[in-house]
């Protein structure tokens, strides 16, 4: 332990050139951490998503089907639409088991500063949402409305409540609060299909169409032969938007990965040339030691000690700074990417937290061999000579 | 008991070959002060780095109490045997003068903080065991440097020009505190210095000049 104290006091000697090589290790610890997180995260939340549909195909009017992906999985409004008519051909294709139509629009709250997701879906809709529990009932008739659990506490609704949608002016009673279900549902106002598509000026228009099969064996197949029927949308097999969506991601993360090794290496440089210089400049004070019974290995440890503890702090403030800014850096990137996945992006993970740190030390061991080396190698009568 | 015997220790000076010590034989008992009196370059500093174990004599031997000490592990010599003490003091300014006592401890691998109170006592400075050594002055500076010479019981203590850097109360007060430590506490001290006024101080002058011991 002492050997640590003496590492801190020593690393506070120089303390403004400990904190600018303190802050490149943080720099580098932060993106590291961030990434790591966000790798796993981000294909996690993604696969949640996705299975939080219940659907194994997805048709969207043609464009980015990407695009067409976040409306469809975080609600939005999209001007491209799909009619309605092709829901029947669809439920007509032998092994479908459930088709649900939906249709989205959102409206823009001044007061609140947020989207207001409105989203008209019929019977089959709660069929492929296996975790939804409903306070109340379904529709009871065309002025029903049900709220997710986000909602219902922002807007201080219950069941039997009047709803007024100010911008359509039109009352609605609330017959069904759907229970927190953590995923985009909590936030969405749903109504009935038609009841929306006549309020919001989109008869018999859907924005997305899931489907559920019967034999997942069978997607590929199903997708073939639905395209075949209609050749101006763009039908899908879910897995496959994660496999390309995936494929994006990791051609970045290459690059990114890049990024990540240049900050990693300058700041192992910055901490190898501040060890260097206080090991240039302590050349009597380990002379002295050496004089006074100090083995090679005694200084060895010592200049590693430093190291080490310098490397460990910019580790863990490296670490903490990640997740202060967690919440930046995840609107952020949610904002570039093409499709960014709902939940946590940045969060924390006690598995790469140990593992940025071991990685902070590593780095450590790395910078300090050199210097603590060079330091233990020194001969005691010449280096009390050193001017 | 250490014995020298007919040391000689050569450098390379660029092309030129400078012989620093021709020749040296020299005893010291224990509780024995010696000071070596000579001007610059006589090989003051050559011999006491030899006797040291911090540099290696081209020719001779040095023995303590009839065993060769060359070839030898030589930090552990200098660990069990050798105290330091140099113009310069060399304290650590991060560490307060109580730790810069105990680090001599730390690379024997104990912590004895009931001797180094002791030693505190001894070199006078009781009140002073938590200052940084930029809240000392130079000769208590000094005193907390033989404290640390102390602090692993050495055979012999070898004081480089100790006072140096000291004015002359204080030169006096450290000179009388060596010749105070070689009797109570049986310690040989090697104290080289280029200051006659030192030399009545101890029990034995040594000269050197141009590396020969000349009296």
């Amino acid at each position: 332990m002492i050997w640590f104290r003496l590492a801190i006091k020593n690393i506070l000697r120089r303390k403004t050139r400990s904190l600018v090589t303190l802050l490149g290790m943080t720099a580098a610890i932060t993106v590291l951490y961030s990434l790591l997180e966000f790798q796993h995260n981000y294909q996690a939340n993604m696969q949640e998503d996705i299975a939080g549909l219940g659907a194994q195909i997805m048709v969207v009017p043609k464009g980015c089907p990407y695009e067409a992906a976040t409306i469809a999985l975080h609600g939005g409004k999209w001007p491209r639409y799909i009619k309605e008519d092709y829901l029947t051909k669809i439920r007509e294709t032998p092994g479908i088991d459930q088709v649900a139509g939906i249709i989205m629009d959102a409206i823009f709250d001044q007061e609140k500063s947020r989207n207001m997701i409105y989203v008209g879906i019929d019977a089959e809709y709660p069929e492929l949402r296996a975790n939804w529990q409903l306070q109340g009932t379904w529709f009871t008739d065309d002025s029903s409305i049900i709220v997710g659990s986000t909602v219902a506490k922002e807007e201080n609704l219950r069941v039997g409540e009047k709803y007024f949608l100010k911008e359509k002016n039109r009352k609605f009673t609330v017959s069904g609060i759907i229970e927190r279900t953590n995923t985009q549902d909590d936030g969405f106002y749903f109504l009935p299909r038609k009841t929306m598509q006549q309020v919001f000026d989109l008869e018999d228009k859907l924005v997305v169409i899931l489907v559920k099969v019967t034999d997942v064996g069978d997607v590929d197949d199903l997708t073939i032969a639905l395209r075949e029927k209609e050749r101006d949308l763009n039908i899908f097999p879910l897995t496959e938007l994660v496999a390309n969506i995936t494929g994006i991601i990791q051609n970045t993360r290459v690059f990114i990965f890049a990024v990540v090794l240049v900050a990693v290496f300058t700041a192992t440089m910055g901490i190898l040339n501040t060890i260097l210089m206080t090991v240039f400049e302590r050349f009597n004070e380990i002379g002295m030691m050496k004089a006074l019974g100090a083995s090679r290995l005694d200084i060895f440890k010592l200049i590693w000690a430093e190291t080490i503890v310098l490397a460990v702090i910019g580790g863990i403030s490296g670490i903490a700074l990640a997740l202060i800014g967690a919440r930046i850096v995840s609107t952020f990137v949610s904002a570039v990417l093409p499709y960014a996945p709902s939940g946590v992006l940045i969060g924390f993970s006690p598995g790469y937290i140990i593992l940025s740190l071991l990685f902070s030390i590593g780095v450590g061991l790395l910078a300090g061999f050199y210097p603590a080396y060079m330091a233990s190698s020194v001969k005691p009568m010449v280096a009390i000579r050193t001017e | 008991m250490i014995s020298v015997r007919k040391i000689v220790k050569k450098f390379k000076r660029g092309r030129e070959t400078v012989t620093a010590l021709k020749g040296i034989d020299l005893d010291i008992t224990p509780g024995e002060f010696i000071v070596l009196l000579g001007p610059s370059g006589a090989g003051k500093t050559t011999l006491l780095n030899i006797i040291g174990g911090m540099d290696m004599p081209d020719h001779g031997s040095l023995e303590m109490n009839g065993e060769s000490v060359l070839n030898t592990d030589m930090t552990k010599y200098r660990r069990n045997n050798v105290g330091f003490i140099f113009s310069e003091f060399y304290l650590i300014p991060t560490l307060s003068a109580y730790e810069n006592v105990l680090l001599p401890q730390l690379w024997i691998g104990k912590s004895d903080p009931i001797y180094i109170r002791k030693l505190f006592s001894y070199v006078e400075l009781d009140q002073r065991l938590h200052h940084f050594p930029k809240e000392l002055s130079g000769g208590e500076m000094q005193r907390v440097a033989i404290a640390r010479s102390l602090v692993n019981h050495p055979q012999i203590v070898l004081a480089d020009e100790p006072t140096a850097n000291l004015d002359t109360r204080t030169r006096d007060l450290i000179v009388n505190l060596f010749a105070r430590l070689t009797e109570e506490q049986s310690i040989a001290i090697l104290l080289a210095t280029h200051d006659h006024s030192i030399a009545q101080s101890g029990d034995r002058t040594v000269r050197l000049s141009e590396g020969r011991i000349i009296a």
